[in-house]
C-alpha cells in the first residue's frame, strides 16, 4: 500500500521510494527527492508511523526515527509502505 | 536580525576557527552565543539561521573565531541555504568542526556526522539538548559514543548553560591535536552518499529509549492545534489576542512616552534662544528634525515593544512550524512551497528579514514567489498606521484603554485586515504561479519540532534589544533626514506657496480617486525609506498649516485627521494602500541582493502598489455610488 493510503495512528514500514520528479519546469533536479528524503533518514526499511492530519487532509505528520516531518500527499504517494 | 561580524584575521596564527554544524534546530546559535556573548536569532523552528555569522572568544590565551552556519541535514544540499553550510564544512577548511546534535533524536543526527567526519580530520560532536532528553527519558553513552566514532563527545544543555565549559576543552584539544582522534572509515551506502544503516547501529550500541514513541503531551497538544476546527480556531484567536494585546500595551506605553517626548519641545526652544541660534535653525532642528522624531519614537517604539516579544514567545515555543503545517493546503493550491507560510511569519516582524529567510526554499520559482508576496504581510513598521487608523475611524472614539469594548473591536477590525493581507498573498502567489513564474509545486518536508519551554528572560532581551532598538535605530536614522527635507518642503517658498503644497497640489488629482489628498499620497512616497515615517510626515504636513505642537492621545490625532478632511472612506484606503503598495527601501535592496534581478524587483514595487491603487480606486468608486442613494 502507500503510505498516502495510511490511516491515523498506524505503523508501517517502507519498502520503496520511487524517484519523484520536481515540477516539469525546474529541469534542474530531478531524482533530488530520493536524496533529500535520504536525507532526513527515511529509506527503503525506515519505521513510519501516521501522526495527524493537517486541518484540510493534506499535508499529514509522520513520526521518523524520532522525529516529527510533514509531507505533503503528492510525495506519500510515491512512497509504498507495509503495515506492521 | 542583526548580524554582528568580526572578520576572521588569519595574520594571526594564534586565532583558531570554529565551525559550528548541525542539523536545523538543534542549538547551534545558542551555543554561538553563549561562546562569543552575541545576539544570533534563536528560536524553535527550522530556517531561522540562513547566513553565517562569525564571532570570538578567548580560551587558555587563545583566540577562538566561531562560525555559525545554517543548519542541514546533510552535506548533499544542492541549492539555498544548506548549500552555504555544507560549503563552509567542505571547503572553508575550519580548524575545528563542532557537529551540534539533539540528544532526542541522535540517530537522525548521526549522519550528518558521520558525513562530516569523512571529509575533516578535527571534529568535536557535540550533543546537545541533554536535558530534553533526560526528561523523556532517553540515556545517552557519551562515551561508548566517542569510542565507536573515535572522536571527542561531550554532552551539553545550551539553553541551561552547562557542559559548555567542558565543549571549549574539547575544542582547544582537538585543535592542538590534530590527527590524534582517528575517527573509523566507513563507506557510504549504496550510492547515497548517506550512512543511514551506519547510523542506525551506532544508535543501538549507544542510546536506551525507554519509551521510543512519540511524547503523548507533544502528541495530544498537536492534536489540538492542528486540528480541522480547533487548529484553525486557536490560530486566529491567537492573531486576535496578539494584536489586542499590542493595542492595549501600544496606549499605555504611549502616554508614558509622548509626554516627556514632546514635553521637551519647550526647553529646546529656550536652549536655542540662550545659545542665541538663528530661529531658522531653532526651527530646522526643532519644528523639523526632533518633532518627526519624537512622533517616530512614540508612534512606532510601543507597538514593537509588545508585539515582539509576543511574536518571540511564540517563535520559541514552537509554534510557527504549526502555522505552516496548518497553511500548507493553501500554499499547496496556490501551487506554493509550504515553507512560504514561515517567510511570511517573518514579514510580520519585518519584510526585508522575511525576503533574507526565502533562502529556506530551495526551488527557485517558489523561492520567487515567496520573496515577492513577502511583503503584502504588513511589517512591523506599518503596524502603527493599521493601529491608530483603526481605533480612530474602526471603532466608536478612540479610547482602547485595556478591556473597553473598543479595544476589542478595533482588534477584532485588525484581525480582519491581517487575514485579508494573508488571502491576498495566497491570490497572488496563485496568479503568479498561473502566469510569471509558472510551474507546479515540488515536494517538501517540514519538520515539527517538539514544543520547548520557551526561556523568558532571553526573549525580553533579545526581542528589546535585539529587535526593538535594532528597527527603532534604524527609523530613527531615517526620520531625522526625512524631517529636515520635510521642514525645507514646508519652508521654501516658490510664487506664494511652499514646496510641499506645490507637490500635494500636482499629487491631488490623482490621490482624489484614492480617497486621499495630496499630502497623503506625498508622504507614503516620501516614505520609501522607511514605512515608519509615512503618519509622522502627513501630520507634519497638515500641522505645518496650524501651530500644533505636541501629540498627547489618538483623540487629537483624530481631530487633526477630521479637520483635513478624512473620512472612513480615507481611512479604509489608507488601510488597503498601507497593506498593499511598495516596499521600504531597505526591503527593496534586500530583495535586489536576494534576485540578482533589476526585474524582478521592479515586479516586486509593480505588483503591490497596482493592487492597493486598484483596490483604493474600487472602494472609492463604491463609496460614490453609495453616496448618490
Ligand atoms: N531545553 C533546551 N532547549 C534548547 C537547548 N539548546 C537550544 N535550545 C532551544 O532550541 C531552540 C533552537 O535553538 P537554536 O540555537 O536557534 O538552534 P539552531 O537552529 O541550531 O541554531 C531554541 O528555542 C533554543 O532556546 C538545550 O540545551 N535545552
Ligand atoms: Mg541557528
Amino acid at each position: 500500500m502507500l503510505l498516502s493510503e495510511l490511516k491515523i495512528g498506524e505503523k508501517a514500514k517502507i519498502i520503496n521510494i520511487s524517484d519523484i520528479s520536481g515540477s516539469k519546469n525546474d529541469k534542474s533536479d530531478k531524482s533530488i527527492d530520493k536524496q533529500r528524503l535520504s536525507d532526513l533518514g527515511i529509506i527503503e526499511g525506515t519505521r513510519i508511523e501516521t501522526l495527524y492530519k493537517s486541518p484540510f487532509g493534506n499535508p499529514v505528520a509522520y513520526f521518523i526515527r524520532g522525529t516529527v516531518f510533514a509531507l505533503r500527499n503528492e510525495t506519500a504517494e510515491k512512497i509504498t509502505v507495509e503495515k506492521i | 536580525m542583526s548580524v554582528k561580524t568580526i572578520k576572521i584575521n588569519n595574520k594571526n596564527n594564534i586565532n583558531i576557527t570554529v565551525a559550528l554544524a548541525g542539523n536545523p534546530n538543534v542549538g547551534k546559535s545558542t551555543v554561538f552565543n553563549y561562546l562569543t556573548g552575541l545576539n544570533q536569532h534563536t528560536g524553535n523552528w527550522c530556517g531561522k539561521t540562513v547566513s553565517t555569522a562569525y564571532g570570538q572568544y578567548k580560551h587558555n590565551g587563545k583566540i577562538y573565531t566561531v562560525v555559525d552556519i545554517p543548519g542541514t541535514y546533510s552535506l548533499n544540499a544542492t541549492s539555498g541555504e544548506e548549500k552555504t553550510a555544507c560549503d563552509f564544512i567542505v571547503s572553508g577548511c575550519p580548524d575545528v568542526t563542532v557537529v551540534i546534535a539533539d540528544a532526542t533524536c541522535l540517530e537522525r543526527n548521526l549522519n550528518l556526522v558521520l558525513q562530516i567526519l569523512e571529509v575533516s580530520d578535527s571534529v568535536v560532536l557535540c550533543v546537545n539538548l541533554l536535558d530534553e532528553a533526560k526528561k523523556r527519558k532517553i540515556h545517552i553513552d557519551l562515551k561508548k559514543l566517542s569510542e565507536l566514532l573515535g572522536i571527542l563527545v561531550v554532552g551539553t544543555s545550551a539553553a541551561k548553560k552547562s557542559g559548555l565549559k567542558e565543549l571549549m576543552d574539547a575544542i582547544t584539544q582537538t585543535a592542538e591535536n590534530p590527527g590524534i582522534y582517528k575517527p573509523l572509515e566507513i563507506m557510504p551506502e549504496n550510492n547515497t552518499k548517506n550512512f543511514i544503516g551506519k547510523c542506525e547501529e551506532i544508535y543501538n550500541q549507544t542510546v536506551v529509549c525507554e519509551n521510543p514513541e512519540y511524547k503523548a503531551k507533544d502528541k495530544k497538544a498537536d492534536k489540538i492545534l492542528t486540528s480541522k476546527f480547533t487548529g484553525i480556531l486557536i490560530m486566529i484567536a491567537g492573531l486576535f489576542g496578539i494584536l489586542w494585546l499590542t493595542l492595549v500595551g501600544t496606549n499605555i506605553i504611549s502616554d508614558f512616552l509622548s509626554v516627556p517626548l514632546f514635553g521637551a519641545i519647550g526647553r529646546l526652544y529656550s536652549f536655542f534662544d540662550f545659545i542665541y541660534a538663528p530661529v531658522w535653525l531653532k526651527s530646522l532642528i526643532v519644528d523639523g528634525v526632533y518633532k518627526t522624531l519624537a512622533w517616530v519614537v512614540s508612534v512606532m517604539l510601543p507597538p514593537m515593544a509588545v508585539f515582539f516579544p509576543l511574536f518571540t514567545l511564540l517563535e520559541d515555543l514552537g509554534y510557527l512550524p504549526r502555522v505552516a503545517f496548518n497553511l500548507d493546503n493553501f500554499f499547496r493550491k496556490a501551487d506554493a512551497h509550504g515553507k512560504q507560510a514561515l517567510t511570511a511569519c517573518m514579514g510580520f516582524g519585518c519584510n526585508a528579514c522575511g525576503v533574507i529567510g526565502c533562502r529556506i526554499i530551495d526551488s527557485p520559482r517558489e523561492r520567487l514567489i515567496a520573496i515577492l508576496t513577502n511583503n503584502f504581510i504588513p511589517c512591523n513598521g506599518r503596524f502603527p498606521v493599521l493601529i491608530s487608523v483603526t481605533a480612530i475611524f474602526f471603532s466608536h472614539g478612540s479610547n482602547t484603554s485595556p478591556g473597553s469594548a473598543n479595544s476589542l473591536i478595533s482588534a477584532l477590525f485588525l484581525t480582519l485586515f491581517i487575514i485579508f493581507s494573508i488571502a491576498m498573498t495566497f491570490v497572488v502567489s496563485k496568479i503568479l504561479s498561473k502566469t510569471i513564474l509558472k510551474g507546479l509545486p515540488s515536494s517538501f518536508q517540514l519538520e515539527l519540532p517538539p514544543f520547548r519551554r520557551p526561556q523568558i528572560a532571553n526573549i525580553i532581551i533579545r526581542s528589546i534589544f535585539d529587535r526593538t532598538l535594532f528597527v527603532l535605530g534604524r527609523a530613527i536614522t531615517v526620520a531625522a533626514p526625512a524631517g529636515l527635507i520635510i521642514w525645507i518642503m514646508t519652508n521654501a517658498n516658490i510664487s506664494g506657496a511652499n514646496l510641499l503644497s506645490r507637490f500635494a497640489e500636482f499629487l491631488n488629482p490623482f490621490a482624489r480617486l484614492m480617497s486621499f489628498d495630496g499630502y497623503i499620497l506625498l508622504a507614503f512616497i516620501l516614505g520609501f525609506p522607511a514605512n515608519e515615517i509615512v503618519i509622522p510626515i502627513i501630520l507634519m504636513s497638515y500641522m505645518s498649516a496650524q501651530s500644533l505642537t505636541g501629540f498627547e492621545n489618538l483623540a487629537q490625532l483624530r481631530d487633526i485627521l477630521i479637520n483635513n478632511g478624512w473620512t472612513w472612506v480615507t481611512a479604509a484606503c489608507m488601510i488597503i494602500f498601507t497593506l498593499f503598495h511598495f516596499p521600504c527601501g531597505t526591503t527593496c535592496l534586500t530583495i535586489k541582493k536576494e534576485t540578482k534581478s533589476i526585474k524582478w524587483t521592479v515586479a516586486s514595487i509593480i505588483i503591490p502598489t497596482v493592487i492597493g491603487i486598484i483596490l483604493c480606486m474600487c472602494v472609492t468608486g463604491i463609496a460614490n455610488i453609495i453616496k448618490l442613494f
